[in-house]
């Protein structure tokens, strides 16, 4: 019953997320049989190197599709850590807002259940979410695009989607179990989101901080990288899903242990 | 046997103490009045019973159970009603009793009928629709469906109105006759002073008071009230405390000796005296005035 309450709960944004970033998929990726090569020369003229670089766009071969679908990757993957630090910040602090905490841990469940649940079905929205704009994609590309494009590429996007997005989400429910306080846990996670962000803009246009980029989840995955070199970088995946573990594990810890006080 | 075990129990928020060596005792099938002004402790001890907070020193023990590790147990047999009733607001009454009983694993058609029907429930409505009163009465219904050991209840008939506050009552008798065990706080002391067995009186994190319900008012005083044409000489009695007057009556609390307070009405004319044992509300006053 938890379980199907949490899906009925989340599902709005869930879906909202999806749709739009859906559609901006599929948006970016049919715009590539009608500009092709034409957009470097777009981007020469209205941008400079060092802000196409900073986002993802510079040293992509625009005569193949892939390469809008790597500009694609850098707004969804933004869009999708928004949303879920939005969601994985409002777990349980909501609980606490709400106050509601104090009627669902009266509860003969333990704490720990309680919160593994939810965390479950806000991870399964977001794995939903990535699913589906997977999905999107690869229809997308059957029906714009007649040259060859690389399938596994695309499963690879889908993939460091999905470890971003548990990067952020794990990050979201700690940061919510510092205050659980549900509206500013969603704002400083949101925050963290937009400004990791734009260090990684700011990393890619100036390289003397390029060290700055092991902070930064935007800068483990990049969109250019994954159709260039058809593959993710395995140190990066493994910090993450590390870094993703430990902070469900003391986010978990800590609300288990955390006193009710309505 | 105790169902509810406190022994020597403290807890702090930071400098502030709010329980400060607690000893409590709650017997199987009594129902016990947890008693004493806001602040005092009442529920930070309430919820310690239930591992919402953890406390910083001593031991509980609930049905058996070590709260903090076994609360789950605990739980299961125990029904939470809180002060403040705070349930999801975009569910549906009847999907609260559904919510509630997949916790429990079971389903408890009859008795929620019986106690939407006693309490008068409209299980139609979404919670966020319901006055403060009607939630409470939701949140009661839900502490209940499973039929528990133990009820906890801290300020149930809040919000009630008389009708619905007698039914509960008389509920809560009907549960205590099958065995049931009843810890609960209020405010309305006239209620704890007619339903408790024994009553605690808690005042800044520590039991001050504890007697079954028929001693708890016997602190040496008694309540008088007279209706006389001279009152003035009463006033300056020994053993006269919270002297007020009214027109031709006055009321206080005397502890002195009774012989020399009608001696001194004799000086005067007399229309009416009672001398009573005093309420629970005065005893109330007289610890924390």
């Amino acid at each position: 019953m938890l379980f199907k309450r949490e899906l009925k709960r989340n599902f709005r944004a869930f879906a909202v997320t999806t749709l739009i970033s859906s559609f901006l998929v599929i948006y970016i990726i049919s715009m590539a049989p009608t500009f092709g090569t034409d957009i470097q020369q777009i981007l020469d003229m209205k941008m400079p190197k060092e802000l196409q670089n900073a986002i993802g766009m510079k040293g992509l071969d625009y005569s193949s599709a892939s390469s809008f679908y790597a500009i694609a990757f850098s707004y969804v993957y933004l869009f999708l850590g928004i949303y879920v630090a939005g969601a994985f910040a409002a777990v349980v602090s909501k609980e606490f807002s709400d106050k509601t905490a104090e009627y669902l841990f009266s509860l003969p469940a333990k704490r720990s259940r309680i919160i593994i649940t939810k965390l479950m079905v806000t991870g399964l929205y977001a794995l939903g979410s990535v699913l589906i704009i997977y999905i999107a994609s690869l229809v997308s590309f059957a029906a714009f695009i007649d040259q060859d494009y690389s399938r596994a590429a695309i499963a690879l996007i889908a993939l460091a989607w999905l470890m971003g997005s548990l990067f952020f989400g794990a990050l979201a429910f700690f940061i919510s179990s510092l205050t659980a306080q549900s509206k500013s846990a969603s704002l400083v996670s949101i925050g963290v989101v937009v400004a990791m962000y734009l260090l990684q803009v700011i990393i890619s246009m100036n390289g003397d901080i390029g060290f700055l980029k092991y902070i930064s989840p935007f800068d483990w995955f990049k969109g250019s990288d994954i159709i260039r070199y058809e593959s993710l970088d395995l140190k990066y995946c493994l910090v993450c899903l590390l870094m993703s573990a430990l902070l469900i594990w003391g986010g978990i810890r800590r609300f288990v242990k955390m006193d009710v006080l309505v | 046997m105790s169902v509810i075990s406190i022994n020597k129990v403290s807890k702090s928020y930071g400098k502030v103490q709010a329980v400060s060596e607690l000893n409590l005792q709650v017997n199987e099938g009594e129902i016990y009045g947890f008693i004493g002004p806001n602040g005092a402790g009442k529920s930070t001890t309430i919820r310690m019973l239930l591992n919402f907070i953890s406390y910083d020193s001593g031991s509980i023990s609930v049905l058996g159970f070590d709260p903090a590790r076994e609360d789950i147990e605990i739980k299961k047999h125990t029904g939470y009603v809180a002060s403040d009733t705070f349930m999801y607001s975009d569910m549906k009454v009847s999907e609260l009793f559904r919510f509630t009983e997949s916790f429990h694993g079971i389903k408890a058609g009859d008795r929620i009928d019986m106690l939407v029907k006693l309490l008068d429930i409209d299980t139609h409505k979404r919670f966020g629709q319901l006055s403060f009163g009607n939630r409470k009465k939701v949140s009661i219904a839900c502490a209940m469906l499973h039929s528990p050991r133990l009820l906890i209840l801290d300020e149930p008939s809040n919000g009630l109105d008389p009708v619905i506050r007698r039914n509960l009552y008389e509920l809560l008798l009907e549960e205590k006759k099958k065995g049931v065990s009843i810890f609960f706080s209020s405010h309305v002391l006239h209620e704890v002073q007619r339903f408790c067995d024994r009553i605690g009186l808690i005042k800044d994190g520590c039991l001050i008071k504890e007697s079954v319900a028929s001693e708890f008012t016997d602190i040496g005083y008694r309540q008088v009230r007279i209706e006389a044409e001279n009152m003035q000489d009463i006033a300056q009695l020994e053993g006269v405390a919270g002297f007020e007057t009214e027109g031709h009556q006055c009321r206080f609390m005397y502890s002195g000796d009774m012989n020399r307070l009608i001696a001194r009405l004799a000086a005067t004319r007399v229309y009416s005296i009672h001398i009573e044992e005093p309420e629970l509300e005065n005893v109330f006053m007289h610890y924390f005035k």
